[in-house]
């Protein structure tokens, strides 16, 4: 047993050195091993630690001996647990998984690890886990950065599109502003130009009607005269003989009147015009006052008679003035009928429209109607049986340089302007209910008294 | 193998090798740490303390001038370099972690090489207790763990070497001993698997 002995030790001996030679091998390549930055490790079935290299305590900053034997998963954050137990599961010896895994440093800060692992036989896998917290955290800077300019573009963008919209705003009021103007400055002339031709018109008138009753009178004297004398001469000479007859005495005395009566009624009715258009033009009266709105709706009527009576094909058209009563109302005289001119003028033309299209079954109507709502409002309302107009252009039709006519029949401003006489200046309302082929009725509401916006 | 005829032996549990300040501790820390062979071995001790399994503890230690090495090399010159295991040191002391089994636990001494039937009393008590299967663990697996497993098959035993209650140099070291040598003349058991073929 002694030889047996001496035996063993020294095949142990052997063995050790064999040993030594293979593990001075093993080293070489643990070495290799230890040296990498990754980090090399090994586990059991159940994932415990077997083998882990340098790199293991360089990067997450756990001993070796801290580590061995316990479960990797207790290395890893609680969030990605259940990401490397799916791992675990999938692995197979045909498979390498590879998997990005939050790590606790011992510190206690996160580190990003990717998990690249295999199995072998004997179910023991083996891996290597690569540091990639800075190309994380350098990918999470450019994601942040990357919102952060999207934000700024989005920003930007939402500036742009809100200093667009101003500025589409600001033009549109610009163009609306220069419309205005426009036609302030058109109606201003007109109304120049109506109110100095009426008065120019005026004065001869007047002296052509305040003359008229005197010669009628020294005419009636002449004639008296010559009525006289011929009663009281005998014979006359031959010479006033052939005028007499050349005159014709007796017609000339039948005819004078009635061309008095006809010259009393031109006149009378050039008069009327004249009033007509001073009434329409109020060049002294660019305040607000109270009128009879009334007053200032026959004389745009009788502006537009001869529309009414005989239109371009011979047609007439009713007007049916339904006037309610009620009080003054304060407002802005000229620019009232400057309204009214214009909605009469649409209806008639709306109108003729159809007349030219032989669609009216009868003769076409135009009704103004007014009435006091209560003791704060009169409304105003004007209505055809013209062609209408389409729903689709009826929330247009008061937005500026909208027109259904032709090219250089109409820019489009009249129902703008006076949308924008009757609810900025005034302060009132104005709406359009069409039916087409049936009528429209456009609806005015005016405050009685000069309010506030 | 029942266990009236099984011993356990206990080799190395000392603290040079296995207690934190061991002058070996580092020698087997790796190994020992993966195995977790002071841990398993509780457990094992403690699933035994009923049985008729003998445990028998037969520790390393030498005189102040080991005077009982003549002209060491490989391990036991190492030893006597670093003066590990010296005789009432508290290095060649049993690990406290096994204290509590002590009475449980026969201590055979004498042991001075790798082998520990050399210079012990080991066999005999063996005999004694008609011990037909010896069952190994401890420090170091490719050393004491080694030559004992084979003087004990020499002396025809049946061995077993538990996996996880023996420790290595390091665990590219132990597992080349479970996978490779002790398969030649013994089988390889983890404790639980030995605990289940006692019946335990």
């Amino acid at each position: 047993m002694a030889d047996f002995d001496a035996n063993n030790e020294l095949h142990t001996q052997i063995q050790y050195r064999l040993l030594n030679k293979l593990s001075e091998s093993e080293r070489r390549y643990r070495e290799l091993v230890e040296n990498l930055r990754e980090i090399v490790f090994k586990c059991d079935q159940e994932g415990k630690l077997l083998f882990i290299n340098q790199a293991w305590t360089t990067t997450l900053g756990y001993s070796s001996s801290d580590s061995l034997g316990q479960p990797l998963s207790q290395f890893i954050d609680l969030q990605d647990h259940a990401l490397w137990q799916s791992a675990l599961e999938t692995l197979d010896e045909q498979s390498n998984i590879r998997q990005e895994l939050r790590f606790y440093h011992q510190s206690g800060e996160q580190v990003w690890l990717e998990l690249s692992m295999s199995t072998n036989q004997q179910g023991e896998i083996s891996g290597s886990l690569v540091d990639i917290t800075a190309s994380k955290q350098a990918k999470l800077l450019l994601e942040q950065t990357n919102e952060i300019l999207e934000d700024r573009v989005q920003q930007r963008t939402a500036d742009l599109t809100q200093a667009n919209q101003e500025l589409t705003t600001t033009l549109g009021e610009l163009q609306r502003t220069q419309m205005m103007l426009l036609q302030a400055e058109k109606m201003s002339s007109l109304s120049h130009l109506v109110g100095g031709v009426a008065h120019e018109i005026n004065n001869p008138v007047n002296f052509i009607q305040g003359n008229l009753k005197y010669l009628k009178q020294d005419i009636q004297d002449l004639l008296r005269f010559v009525e006289h004398y011929l009663e009281h001469s005998t014979e006359l000479f031959p010479e006033l003989q052939d005028l007499l007859q050349d005159i014709d005495l007796p017609f000339l005395r039948a005819d004078l009147p009635k061309m008095f009566q006809s010259m009393e009624t031109g006149a009378k009715r050039i008069h009327q015009i004249v009033l007509a258009l001073q009434n329409f033009s109020r060049m002294d009266e660019v305040d607000w006052k109270r009128v009879d709105l009334h007053e200032g709706m026959d004389s745009t009527l009788m502006l537009l008679q001869h529309r009414l009576q005989h239109d371009s094909v011979g047609d007439t058209i009713a007007l049916h003035k339904q006037y309610g009563d009620m009080p003054c109302v304060e407002c802005y005289p000229d620019q009232i009928n400057q309204v009214m001119m214009s909605l009469l003028l649409n209806a008639i033309e709306a109108i003729e429209a159809r007349q030219a299209q032989q669609e009216l079954p009868s003769r076409g109507e135009l009704t103004l109607q007014t009435t006091l709502v209560n003791d704060q409002w009169v409304q105003i309302r004007v209505t055809d049986n013209g062609i209408g107009i389409p729903e689709e252009q009826q929330t247009q039709i008061f937005n500026p340089f909208f027109t259904t006519k032709g090219v250089g029949q109409g820019i489009g401003m009249n129902l703008a302007l006076s949308y924008q006489i009757i609810t900025e200046n005034h302060h009132g309302r104005i709406s359009v209910c069409s039916q087409p082929g049936v009528h429209t009725t456009f609806v005015i509401d005016l405050p009685i008294k000069r309010s506030q916006p | 193998m029942t266990p009236e005829q099984t011993a356990l032996i206990l080799i190395g549990f000392q603290n040079d090798y296995f207690a934190s300040d061991g002058i070996l501790y580092r020698f087997i820390e790796e190994s020992s740490k993966a195995t977790q062979a002071v841990a398993n071995t509780v457990h094992l001790l403690d699933a035994l303390a009923q049985s008729a399994v003998s445990v028998i503890a037969t520790p390393i230690f030498f005189t102040a001038n080991y005077e009982e090495l003549v002209d060491p090399v490989g391990i036991l010159k190492t030893i006597q370099e670093v003066g590990a295991f010296q005789m009432d040191s508290r290095g060649s002391e049993m690990i406290t972690e096994l204290e509590p089994f002590r009475e449980q636990i026969l201590e055979v001494p004498g042991k001075r090489g790798f082998n520990a039937f050399t210079g012990t009393n080991l066999e005999g008590i063996l005999q004694q207790r008609q011990i037909q299967s010896i069952v190994l663990a401890g420090a170091v697996t490719s050393v004491c763990i080694d030559s004992t497993g084979r003087s004990a098959h020499e002396r025809g035993y049946e061995v077993t070497v538990l996996s996880d209650c023996t420790s290595a140099r390091d665990t590219f070291e132990q597992e080349f001993y479970i996978e490779n040598v002790f398969p030649l003349y013994a089988q390889t058991l983890s404790s639980a698997q030995l605990l289940a073929s006692l019946g335990s």
